[in-house]
């Protein structure tokens, strides 16, 4: 993760003589088009463009682009496409290997692993993306306050970061799965309270930056209240460091409920969850015909996070082609 | 928020008339945190220390000094960006001190700045539209298709533009729009903090003209920050020069450059290479020594002696003075409109030889 | 006035039978390949400089002066720059034929560099000292000790009070000016012949600047190293060059000795930049006169001469051709040095601006 700009003024970077080619920096897009000053039409659409020309040149990002679509579909349509019931248990056909009836074979409680394995998908996507958006709305609006106002409030809300952030992260989200007790949004409430001091901080630091710049203050040389100031002037220009970490939030969101139900803890056992599903293999892990039972899983849990990792990874690098 | 006056004013400049902006003994001084955890300031950078200045109507007055000597923090602090430790700031009859936040916030329809960095003080996530129209919201006012196309051709933009964000425009083109920022809704008083130093020297011309014809126009009145004097003597009724937060000379803009009589003013001319061969081979360059002194701990007497060239010159008991007093702004030759802060200020022509 | 034909494409400056200049670049060209097509930083640029000399490279942002120095320097990132085609030679020898060994001898030692931003080249996490006395010793096989006593000179040298004290100082506790200095005493640690300065003074006062100008000039007289000096003010060149490069979009388009360019300038674009400007040591003129429009995206240069869209003399034939540059020839020839410019319309910018300096 990119440590958030904490003062934008000071050129503390250094270049060593011998590299100053990084003093290069690519012109920027549009002052070139600028140039030829007849400029008609060319919409504001231009920044989106900009942004998906430069995300299409990452080639992993594109392809994790696509998966994470595929999953989201998955996900949605989960109900329609999976051909049993992934609950529904079937004590005469367990440990099967994929055949024709089972494609990714049948588990210890005879249930279909490619329903279960779909399920999942869905467990994950709600979980994931219910994780990024409350660590995202509680780390933003703190860090952004802690920001602007400094002072004490500053103080105490970075105190509270501190301690959030010393816990380790899987001993963290046992304790507080302990504290509200097993379940889906008890798991989701865990993790957010685990990743929301990263936002926060992020959010902090780019706030930082911001409300010193000139436009800020020019904002406020047209009678903006503070209110407006944050809200139109800095929110949408200090989000995307913030906005990138969360979205790559998502796959270690994922994988930190699939360790947690590895452990028997969070998501309720009967629930078809990738972890628990490779838990429930651990027997099996060196019988042959049955590696198919963690095979899927493992599988499901790696490209997830992956596919996520690089969309990350390429809107890092084409919202704002500073932060690299 | 309209002054009493507003409504007799149409009748030309009257001689009595007031100055459209009054600062009195204006002090701004920053707090210098030391430690981690210490609140209480270790010190004070002494930014803008009893500064005085009136702008007539209609007047250009041009503040210039080296980078650090408080020019900004002057200006930031007259607009009330900045909140000053003291003195007092008029602007046409209006006491901007005693204004409180919502107050302020409307007097800001009638003051007015243009930043240095024209990459800087434009929101990178608004269009252009957004960004002018913001300010006639924040108003009240009715913001129809005409109000922003109007208000781009008065500073020499076409309306297509309108819809693109500033990363689209060279820096002389988001200058303009700064400026149209700033003259939206007709102030009476702006500021122009360098407006030109970071542009090309064939742009800044340019925009120079666009500010001139803007206030025969519209009858602004300018603060003009700069440190550039070549420029300064182009636009400037009249100039104060700065030095580490104090004005060490003001005068009108010719006498200043033809008469001046401080040292640092002197030398601060000099140094200023002029475009032609054959004047500068006839030149002779004042060349100060050393460096602006901290301004959290300025010299004591006369601020600029660590550096004067006269200092140097004096004999021992003249230099005393100069260490122990520091110099009020003195008249020169009886002009109340030239004054310079040196015990032994005098002429010296600079600009051509 | 009359125009000679300039033998051959590309200009020679050798003249006959004179020895090689210190620094000649020929042709030089870089490109760089970026999403909105091919920059041409530097699209055919040829100058020298010889010993004790100071020439000035003027032009407006973006024109390529820079590039074209760090090229020398071979600073300058491959890719994405490409170079079609130029030549580097210091004393006739052609630099980029010679061994990578020897090349990064040759720059550092005999032609260095100084910078705008001077923290560019100082390391924040080392003294001062420490990096004039490394520079040294990465050149020359000299102790420790040796190198140390170098560096107190040197400092003393750019006029850094204290030496003794600064030498064990971090770049952060220097002023603006200081580490200017500094800058300029680590690039003379090796004395070099040939000095590149970029915009030595751009980011200091007119006070600090008027220092290092004069400390420059010094080095010149006393140690007779070449200057090429690149800056955008126009006040600093007359004070101090003895030549004069005007670029425009990567090309040189006006290249004479300081006086023929001030004075008789040949090229539109070099006419309407001295005329555009404010004058300290004049009563206020009416109005500026400012050039019109923008500079060329060096991406989409314009066809024919570069200069043509924002041109008051610009006819149908500056659009057909790209001008070369020519030697002119005026009737008073001054300083002896040579005066070329690649404009069609060359007399009547003579003319519009002698009529300009009258009054
Ligand atoms: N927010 C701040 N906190 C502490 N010191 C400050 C602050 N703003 C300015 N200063 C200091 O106050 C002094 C005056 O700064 P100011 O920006 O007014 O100078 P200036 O004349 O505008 O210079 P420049 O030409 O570089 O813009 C400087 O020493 C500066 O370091
Ligand atoms: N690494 C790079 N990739 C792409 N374009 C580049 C690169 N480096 C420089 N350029 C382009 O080359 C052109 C010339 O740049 P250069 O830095 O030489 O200009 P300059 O004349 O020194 O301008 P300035 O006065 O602003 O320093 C510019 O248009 C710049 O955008
Ligand atoms: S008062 Fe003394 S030190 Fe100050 S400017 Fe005058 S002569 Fe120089
Ligand atoms: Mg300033
Ligand atoms: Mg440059």
């Amino acid at each position: 993760m990119t440590t958030p700009p904490q003062s934008g003024r000071e050129p503390d970077t250094h270049v060593p003589a011998e590299a100053l080619m990084t003093r290069f920096e690519a012109p920027e897009p549009g002052a070139a088009d600028a140039t030829d000053t007849t400029g008609k039409g060319k919409k504001a659409s231009g920044q989106l463009r900009d942004i998906w020309r430069r995300y299409k040149r990452n080639k992993l990002a594109v392809v994790g682009l696509v998966v994470v679509a595929f999953l989201m579909i998955l996900a949605i349509l989960q109900p329609w496409i999976t051909p049993y019931d992934p609950m529904e248990q079937n004590l005469l056909n367990t440990r099967k290997p994929p055949s024709d009836g089972h494609w990714f074979g049948t588990d210890v409680l005879g249930r279909d692993m490619f329903s279960a394995i779909i399920y999942g998908v869905r467990l994950a996507m709600i979980v994931g993306w219910s994780v990024m958006f409350l660590s995202l709305i509680v780390g933003l609006a703190l860090g952004a306050v802690a920001g602007f106002r400094g002072g004490a409030l500053d103080s105490l809300i970075m105190r509270v970061t501190d301690i959030v952030l010393a816990f380790p992260a899987l001993i963290g989200a046992i304790l507080v799965v302990q504290i509200f007790g097993n379940g889906i949004w008890q798991v989701v409430i865990a993790l957010a309270i685990l990743s929301w001091p990263t936002a926060a901080r992020l959010m902090r630091g780019s706030t930082l930056s911001l409300r010193e710049s000139e436009y800020v203050e020019a904002a406020r040389s047209i009678g903006a209240s503070d209110t407006r100031i944050v809200t139109r002037h800095i929110l949408p220009n200090a989000i995307a460091p913030t906005l990138i970490y969360s979205f790559s939030h998502i796959g270690v969101a994922v994988v930190a409920m699939a360790s947690l139900a590895f452990l028997g803890i969070g998501v309720p056992p009967d629930i078809p969850e990738w972890g628990t599903m490779i838990a429930n293999a651990v027997p099996s892990l060196n019988v042959e015909g049955e590696s198919h039972m963690w095979v899927f899983p493992s599988l499901a849990i790696v490209v997830t996070t992956l596919a996520f990792a690089f969309v990350a990874d390429g809107l890092r690098d084409s919202i704002d082609p500073k932060l690299r | 928020m309209t002054s009493p006056s507003s409504a007799s004013s149409s009748g030309g400049t009257l001689l009595d008339e007031a100055p459209l902006l009054e600062v009195n003994n204006l002090v701004k001084h920053f707090p210098i945190r030391g430690g981690l955890i210490g609140r209480r300031p270790t010190g004070f950078v002494q930014a803008v220390n009893d500064i005085s200045l009136t702008v007539g109507r209609g007047e250009t007055v041009a503040l210039v000094g080296e980078s650090g000597c408080g020019k900004s923090t002057t200006a930031r602090s007259v607009l009330r960006l900045l909140e000053p430790t003291s003195g007092e700031v008029r602007l046409d009859g209006v006491d901007v001190m005693a204004l409180n936040q919502r107050d302020l916030r409307r007097a800001r329809r009638d003051m007015q700045i243009v930043f240095q960095d024209p990459y800087a003080s434009l929101n990178p996530r608004m269009t252009i539209r957004q960004t002018l129209t913001e300010k006639y919201e924040l108003f009240g006012h009715q913001v129809t298709k005409s109000t922003i196309s109007d208000l781009l051709d008065t500073v020499g933009l076409a309306e297509e533009y309108a819809d693109r964000y500033p990363h689209e425009f060279s820096g002389g083109q988001r200058q303009r729009i700064g400026i149209a920022r700033a003259i939206a809704l007709n102030p009476k008083f702006i500021v122009l903090d360098e407006p030109v130093s970071a542009l090309d020297v064939s742009i800044q011309a340019q925009i120079i003209n666009l500010l001139e014809d803007l206030q025969d126009e519209l009858g602004l009145t300018y603060l003009f920050i700069a440190h550039d004097l070549s420029v300064v003597r182009h636009i400037a009724d009249r100039v104060a020069v700065m030095y580490l937060g104090s004005v060490v000379e003001t005068a009108d803009r010719d006498e200043l450059f033809d008469r001046p009589h401080h040292p640092y003013t002197q030398a601060l001319i000099s140094a200023v290479p002029i475009p032609d061969p054959r004047v500068e081979r006839r030149r002779e360059r004042i060349v100060l020594r050393g460096d602006v002194p901290n301004p959290a701990n300025p010299p004591s007497g006369c601020r600029f002696r660590t550096r004067c060239w006269k200092f140097e010159q004096l004999s021992e008991t003249d230099a005393r003075r100069c260490i122990e007093e520091p110099p009020p702004l003195y008249e020169i030759d009886g002009n109340p409109a030239h004054q310079a802060s040196c015990h032994y200020a005098s002429l010296r022509d600079v600009v051509r030889s | 006035m009359a125009r000679t034909d300039s033998t051959g494409s590309t200009p020679d400056f050798d003249l006959d039978g004179q020895a090689a200049p210190l620094l000649e670049i020929d042709d030089l060209r870089v490109h760089f390949k970026t999403d909105h097509g091919v920059v041409k930083a530097v699209d055919g640029v040829s100058w020298h400089v010889d010993e004790g000399e100071t020439l000035a490279i003027v032009g407006e942002s973006g024109s390529g002066k820079s590039v074209s120095a760090m090229s020398i320097l071979g600073l300058v990132p491959t890719p994405p720059a490409t170079f079609p085609s130029g030549d580097i030679r210091l004393r006739g020898r052609s630099i980029l034929k010679m061994p990578e060994k020897q090349q990064r001898k040759l720059r550092g030692q005999e032609i260095a560099m100084i910078f705008q931003d001077p923290l560019t080249a100082l390391n924040p996490v080392f003294k001062v000292g420490d990096q004039i006395a490394e520079m040294i010793r990465t050149h020359q096989d000299v102790t420790k000790t040796v190198a140390r006593r170098r560096v107190l000179d040197l400092l003393g040298e750019v006029g850094i009070p204290n030496p003794g004290v600064r030498i064990n100082q971090y770049p952060h506790e220097f002023s603006g000016g200081m580490r200017q200095r500094a800058m300029i005493a680590m690039a003379l640690a090796n004395d070099p012949k040939v000095l590149l300065a970029d915009e030595p003074t751009t980011a200091l006062d007119v006070t600090i600047q008027a220092q290092i100008m004069a400390l420059l000039e010094k080095l010149r007289q006393e140690r007779n190293t070449a200057i090429v000096l690149i800056t955008h003010d126009l006040g600093l060149v007359a004070s101090h060059a003895d030549r004069i490069n005007v670029m425009y979009a990567g090309r040189i388009v006006e290249a004479g000795s300081c006086d023929d360019v001030f004075y008789r300038p040949q090229h539109a674009y070099t006419f309407g930049l001295l005329s555009s400007l404010a004058r300290m040591d004049k009563q206020r003129q009416d109005r500026l006169l400012p050039i019109k429009g923008v500079p060329p995206s060096l991406s989409k240069v314009p066809p024919g001469c570069p200069f043509h869209p924002r041109c008051q003399f610009a006819t149908q034939g500056c659009v057909e051709a790209v001008p070369t540059l020519e030697t002119v020839v005026t009737d008073e020839t001054m300083n002896g040095g040579l005066h070329r410019a690649a404009c069609i319309h060359s007399d009547q910018v003579e003319i519009a601006y002698s009529e300009r300096l009258a009054p």
